[in-house]
């Protein structure tokens, strides 16, 4: 009876394992200025993202809308989207602002009315995007493009975790301000967290 | 040495004004020190201010410069291209730019100080890109922010590149000074690059600095000169440096105003000062004027004469003092001048070059001297003429040598009067002056001479008196050795002139004296002068007692004769008061060397002649004797040895017994003085007594005697030996002196009963001043004493003075008791004196009893006591004593044998 009751228990711990991570890892870490920690802080909004190898992830869809908050001088979180959703931005404080972003050789123009919505504008770069307005001097909307669904936010703490991973081989990438670049090839399995660690130059910081 | 005159006024006023001056000067320079340090203080802190002044201003206006760029920096569409990196964009918001603000140049860099893009002049661009890229000499610059930096000072920073806020600073380039201002273009707290701005400063806002300042503001090379006093540097930009000046013409020009009022006042003050001294001076200098003027009349002798200045200040009180200072000197000018007239003696002075006289009132007065013609030879004139010269001459040496005088000369008038004239010389100040003092003594050299005149005469009879004639007598003496020849010296006593004054009275016997003064001068007068003999003299030594002096050559001879001659004349009747007196005299003639070769001697050989003359009746003359000179000289040295006794107390007492006439038994004793010299050997008293008497001892003598009867008698009392009583007899002499006195102090000093003693007293003694005596026995009885009658019936005493003596004894002399035996009138003699006796209640004492029929007599006759060598004869004091003791004793007494 004791076998067959160990025998049971062993089949239905392995199912119930099995069931649980099939085809879907993850990463986690902690960012990292030199050896200081907790110091990801210094570079402001931070996002660690990942890149498949020699397998784009296709653009999304849909649209994001963004509310002004305040008169003069708002200044806006980063809003973090994936490449191709679209942005919208919307007047609901009654003011009329009159954002513009120049990326690259592109500009973007984008007229918000009173108690109305921008058009829609599509984010198809990956990067980083900032919106100034010409009416109000310190008002900005700052905007990341993700390239897919695998990026994360780092936290207060510095550390972040990118979950539902495909199994494969990744590029490892970290943006701020401050810094922007990859950082290593990162090989996600069937299951299990992978702890990635990105531990930044302090010389290559921007300050 | 005495300078030039200089009146007080004039060195007050010269003081006051050198003072002032002084002042004056001394409070303008320091005046002048002071303001033009204050002056230059001023200026300095107006740099100061001038120079922070300038800071401010260059510091706003830089300090707006940067705020306009840093407005200008926050347009977005700048940011967004200076982040996109769109160079061509930003060139063309730099020319904008440039041209919009006028500015001279606009760069836009990266935030690592990369340019982006710039327009302007590429120096200016240039150079103010780098005025902030330097390191720790990078130039000061003004944040408008106020954040902290390197402060340079309150307002300026250093430049800093990477300083995240707008900074602004100048920069000199081309020639011109820039200021340039550097903004971050910021977003989101990130620095996205710079814009930096570049604009001339005009010089006209230099200008206008320096106006606002009052200061001469300057941008000038760093390297430029060191700042001077007056130069400040506000603020260094690098190579250049913004500089204040200021001048000091506006201090000078207050100064040299400030000096000329100063000087202006100062002259003021010393016309006032020199004004004011001048008045004070004249109202110091007329009371001095008036002291002056006191002070001057003064001099001339006016001393009446007093300031009238009612001041209440020192001057006052020297004016006071002045005053009472001539009522002083005026008092005792008088008191001296009064002095003077009094003691007839005045002061005067002599000038020796011109015979100038000067003197106090009564000097003129004295020498009788015009005071008009104060000369030395008017006063000569009033000299007699035989002292003139002396006078002179002593002037004359106490002028030019010194020599100092005095000197009694005689005046000119008739009589003269005798002046005492005393002189010397002064040398204190020049010329030398003689001074001098004057006294008329005629008065007291006439009372001199008055004085010498009764110092040597007797006033009564004009004679020269004792030392008158002593004095003659040595001055013969000596002329007589000389000579080798004798002298003589008479001794003239009056006969019985005592009589003669008690009889006719005094005036009676001074009018006989001056008669017989006369009639011995007429009488020597008539002396041939033989030999060459000098005047005879003639003095009165005192009551009738006349020396004649006949110097040598005067023989016995010649002094009998002239003697003799005396005496006849002196026996001439002599009238007084109608009466016709004959009056005569006994001479006693010592002759020198003979009688003595000195005065004492010859008086006392005159005296002792005379004496003898006396003892041989009236009207004797008598030359001294060898045997006169012996007895005299035996007399003489009694009376020494006699008071070395009395001194040394070597005379001794005896007692003889005087016993009951009925029952034989002592009843007292009689004292009895014995003296043993070892030279002269026993002395009878009836031989030392009278020496005694006349050598004034019997005072000490008597004294003696009573002292040691009355001890004895108290020893025997006190010894109990029995109640007797110790006689004592009294010299007359003891009767006229104070012998109750003496009496109670031998009482008091032996403490004996007076009633113990007994006085014995001569009839002779008592009747010699019979009141005087009575007065004194009454006195000694009064005191217990009793009182004896010696040697009574040998005298001429009356009875009725018999009756009135205060006496309790009376003794019969021994002359009496002698013949008793053998002469029936002696026996009725005696009989009738102790019947008298019976009367009068007194007391009858036998002396000199001998025989045992004198006693037996003498007991029928009643007498009460008996005395004499039958009994007893005188016996030591120890003796006596045991005698006393055997009676007390009860065992029969010893008589004589």
């Amino acid at each position: 009876v004791r076998a067959r009751l160990a025998l049971a228990a062993s089949v239905c711990a392995l199912a119930t394992w099995g069931c649980a991570g099939l085809g879907l890892g993850s990463i986690e870490g902690e960012v990292r200025i030199g050896s200081a920690r907790a110091s990801a802080a210094r570079l402001g909004p931070v996002v660690v993202y990942l890149e498949r190898e020699n397998q784009p992830e296709p653009a999304a869809e849909g649209t994001l809308t963004l509310l002004d908050s305040g008169g003069d001088g708002v200044r806006h979180d980063l809003v973090v989207v994936r490449r191709g959703e679209a942005l919208r931005f919307a007047s609901q404080t009654g003011v009329a602002h009159r954002l513009f972003a120049i990326r690259g050789q592109e500009r973007i123009d984008v007229t918000v009315s009173e108690n109305e919505q921008s058009r829609r504008v599509s984010m198809d770069r990956v990067g980083w995007v900032r919106f100034y307005c010409s009416l109000h001097q310190d008002e900005s909307w700052d905007v990341f493009v993700a390239p897919s669904a695998h990026y994360a936010r780092v936290d207060a703490a510095g550390s972040y975790r990118i979950p539902n991973l495909p199994p494969g081989e990744y590029r490892l990438f970290i943006w701020s301000e401050a810094y922007d670049g990859a950082v290593r090839q990162v090989r996600v399995g069937l299951v299990g967290t992978r702890q990635e660690p990105i531990v930044l130059d302090p010389a290559k910081i921007d300050s | 040495v005495k300078g030039p005159r200089v009146s007080i006024a004039a060195r007050l006023v010269l003081l006051m004004a050198a003072l002032a001056a002084v002042s004056i000067g001394l409070a303008l320079s320091l005046q002048d020190r002071a303001l033009r340090r204050d002056l230059e203080a001023a200026a300095t802190a107006r740099l100061e201010e001038a120079a922070a002044g300038s800071e401010r201003l260059l510091a706003d206006s830089l300090r707006g410069h940067a705020l306009h760029y840093a407005a200008v920096g926050r347009t977005p569409e700048l940011r967004a291209n200076l982040e996109a990196g769109h160079a061509a964009t930003l060139r063309y918001f730099a020319e904008t730019l440039r041209e919009s603000e006028g500015a001279a140049a606009i760069v836009f860099a990266g935030r690592h100080g990369d340019r982006a893009a710039a327009s302007g002049a590429s120096e200016v661009a240039a150079a103010a890109q780098a005025a902030f890229d330097v390191g720790s000499e990078s130039p000061a610059c003004v944040r408008p922010s106020g954040e902290a930096g390197a402060p340079m000072s309150e307002r300026f920073v250093r430049c800093a590149s990477d300083a995240p806020e707008p900074q602004a600073t100048l920069v000199p380039a081309r020639g011109d000074v820039y200021a340039v201002a550097r903004v971050p273009l910021v977003t989101r707290g990130r620095t996205l690059g710079f814009l930096l701005a570049a604009a001339r400063l005009p010089e006209t806002t230099v200008e206008e600095w320096s106006r606002l300042t009052g200061t001469t503001l300057a941008f000038v090379p760093r390297a430029a000169t060191s700042a001077a006093p007056l130069e400040r540097e506000v603020v260094r930009f690098g190579a250049i440096e913004l500089r204040a000046s200021s001048s000091m013409e506006r201090e000078r020009a207050m100064l040299a105003r400030a000096r000329a009022n100063l000087v202006g006042v100062g002259c003021a003050s010393l016309v006032l000062a020199v004004a004011a001294s001048a008045l004070l001076a004249q109202g110091f200098l007329r009371p001095i004027l008036s002291i002056r003027r006191a002070a001057e009349l003064a001099g001339q002798g006016e001393l009446t004469a007093r300031l009238e200045i009612e001041r209440n200040d020192e001057l006052g009180d020297v004016a006071a003092s002045f005053n009472e200072t001539l009522r002083k000197l005026h008092e005792s000018r008088e008191r001296v001048r009064v002095a003077q007239r009094l003691a007839h003696f005045a002061d005067w002075g002599l000038d020796p070059r011109t015979g100038r006289l000067e003197g106090s009132p009564e000097f003129w007065s004295i020498v009788d001297v015009d005071p008009d013609t104060p000369t030395l030879h008017a006063m000569l004139a009033r000299v007699h003429v035989d002292d003139c010269a002396a006078l002179e001459t002593a002037l004359q040496r106490c002028g030019e040598a010194g020599h100092p005088f005095r000197l009694e000369v005689r005046t000119a008038d008739a009589p003269p009067r005798t002046l005492l004239v005393q002189a010397q010389r002064v040398d204190v100040d020049e010329p030398t002056r003689i001074e001098a003092s004057v006294q008329d003594i005629t008065e007291q050299r006439a009372v001199e001479r008055q004085i010498r005149y009764l110092a040597y005469h007797d006033s009564l009879t004009g004679l020269g008196n004792r030392r008158f004639f002593e004095e003659r007598l040595a001055v013969a003496l000596a002329e007589a050795r000389r000579r080798d020849a004798p002298l003589a010296v008479l001794f003239l006593d009056l006969d019985r002139f005592k009589g003669i004054n008690d009889s006719l009275g005094h005036s009676a016997g001074d009018a006989i004296l001056q008669e017989a003064a006369s009639r011995l001068l007429a009488e020597l007068d008539a002396v041939p002068r033989v030999g060459g003999r000098s005047e005879p003299a003639v003095a009165r030594l005192g009551g009738d007692e006349f020396m004649i002096l006949l110097p040598a050559p005067s023989d016995a001879a010649t002094a009998t004769a002239v003697g003799h001659a005396l005496l006849r004349r002196l026996s001439e009747p002599v009238r007084v008061d109608d009466r016709a007196l004959v009056v005569t005299g006994c001479i006693g003639v010592a002759i020198c060397p003979d009688d003595g070769d000195d005065v004492e001697a010859l008086l006392r050989s005159s005296d002792t002649a005379m004496y003898d003359a006396k003892s041989r009746g009236l009207n004797q003359l008598q030359l001294c004797t060898e045997s006169m000179t012996s007895g005299a000289e035996r007399r003489l040295h009694v009376e020494m040895r006699l008071r070395e006794a009395i001194e040394r107390a070597d005379l001794e007492l005896h007692y003889q017994p005087r016993v009951d006439a009925q029952t034989s038994q002592i009843v007292g004793f009689e004292a009895l003085l014995r003296w043993r010299d070892p030279d002269l050997g026993v002395v009878s008293p009836a031989d030392f007594v009278p020496i005694a008497e006349d050598a004034g001892l019997i005072s000490a003598l008597g004294r003696f005697v009573l002292h040691k009867a009355a001890s004895q008698a108290k020893a025997w009392r006190d010894a109990r030996l029995g109640p007797a009583v110790v006689s004592v007899n009294l010299s007359p002499r003891q009767l006229q002196g104070n012998f109750v006195q003496i009496f109670d102090e031998v009482v008091a000093a032996t403490g004996v009963d007076p009633r113990a003693i007994e006085l014995e007293v001569t009839e002779s003694g008592v009747m010699q001043d019979a009141a005087r005596a009575v007065r004194m026995l009454q006195a000694l009885r009064s005191r217990g004493a009793r009182i004896a009658l010696d040697d009574f019936g040998t005298g001429y005493s009356s009875f009725s003075t018999l009756r009135e003596l205060p006496i309790d004894t009376f003794k019969i002399d021994r002359s009496f008791v002698k013949p008793l035996a053998h002469d029936r009138d002696a026996v009725a003699l005696v009989a009738a004196l102790v019947s008298m006796a019976r009367v009068l209640r007194l007391r009858v004492v036998a002396e000199g009893v001998e025989e045992e029929a004198q006693q037996e007599l003498l007991q029928e006759m009643g007498c009460d006591e008996l005395q004499g060598f039958l009994f007893f004869e005188a016996l030591p004091a120890a003796q006596a004593g045991a005698l006393l003791a055997r009676r007390a004793r009860g065992k029969p007494l010893r008589r004589r044998s």
